[in-house]
């Protein structure tokens, strides 16, 4: 009772849940069959690497401000990227009339 | 009286918050159609969020909200409703390939375990004074601060030019 008493303060727990996070964003990465799917598995991915940074930079680092600004940082560059990736998700639907990946072979050997 | 009251609202609520983070995710990945994954999607990044708040800070508690929640989340709604085709969507059935998120993260999760022992926690994540952040953004951290808005103004104007391209291939 002590110990989940103090666990909203507590690093592991933050540890052990960004984790978590990054193995289902995995999976999804690995299971999906549309680039949509990817994009959102991709986002989880992104969370789980923010979290374990804002953990980390609380906990073990002396200055916290400095986890702060890079998880701005990664907030930001995850906005670009997701703006890249729905532009050549629309192109690839326009051109091939599908976004699913197991249809997108047409550099296949 | 009233004080451990307020104490199992913050437990139930902290608890909430890892439920809508897990189910969420779980719900983002496994889920058939793409609705469904948008919403699981947008639940798992509130409770981020929520996390963000708990581990003392608020700013980018909010900044996750408004960027994700308020402009990625937006976008992939965009994207789900112009490239929808129902026979594409779903989930490929699990295989063996499901073992290598397991290993992978099981091996990471116990090397990370492994290198926190002994490390002795220096902070609380409830006394923090986050009034610095914004003279930081724009002295020692100018040059990543600038060369990201070009990015992001690179980025956006990229997407617009190539989901604009309708070029016929085949």
């Amino acid at each position: 009772m002590e110990f989940l008493a103090t666990l909203p303060n507590n690093l592991l727990l933050y540890v052990v849940v960004a984790h978590a996070l990054f193995a289902i964003g995995l999976y999804g990465m690995l299971f999906r069959r549309t680039l949509i799917g990817f994009l959102i598995s991709l986002e989880l991915l992104l969370q789980g690497v923010g979290i374990n940074i804002m953990a980390f930079g609380t906990y073990l680092v002396p200055d916290p401000m400095q986890a702060r600004i890079t998880t701005l940082f990664i907030i930001g560059i995850a906005a670009a990227e997701a703006a890249v990736f729905l532009g050549i998700a629309v192109a690839v639907f326009r051109n091939y009339q599908t976004i699913g990946v197991d249809e997108l072979s047409k550099l296949k050997g | 009286m009233f004080d451990t009251v307020i104490h199992d609202v913050y437990y139930l609520s902290f608890a909430m918050i890892l439920v809508l983070v897990l189910g969420g995710g779980i719900i983002a990945v496994t889920s058939k159609s793409l609705i469904y994954c948008f919403f699981g999607l947008v639940g798992s990044l509130l409770g981020v969020a929520g996390l963000y708040y708990n581990l003392g800070s608020p700013l980018v508690a909010v900044m996750q909200i408004m960027i994700y929640i308020g402009a990625v989340c937006v976008a992939i709604a965009f994207g789900v409703s112009l490239t929808r085709k129902s026979e594409d969507e779903g989930v490929n059935p699990p295989d063996i390939k499901a073992a290598i998120p397991i290993v992978l993260v099981t091996a990471m999760l116990g090397s990370t375990l492994k290198g926190l022992q002994g490390r002795h926690i220096v902070a609380s994540a409830h006394k923090i004074d986050e009034s610095r952040i914004g003279w930081m953004l724009l002295k020692e951290y100018l040059l990543p601060f600038e060369i990201i808005s070009i990015l992001l103004t690179v980025a956006v104007l990229g997407a617009v030019t190539i989901a604009l391209i309708n070029r016929r291939i085949g």
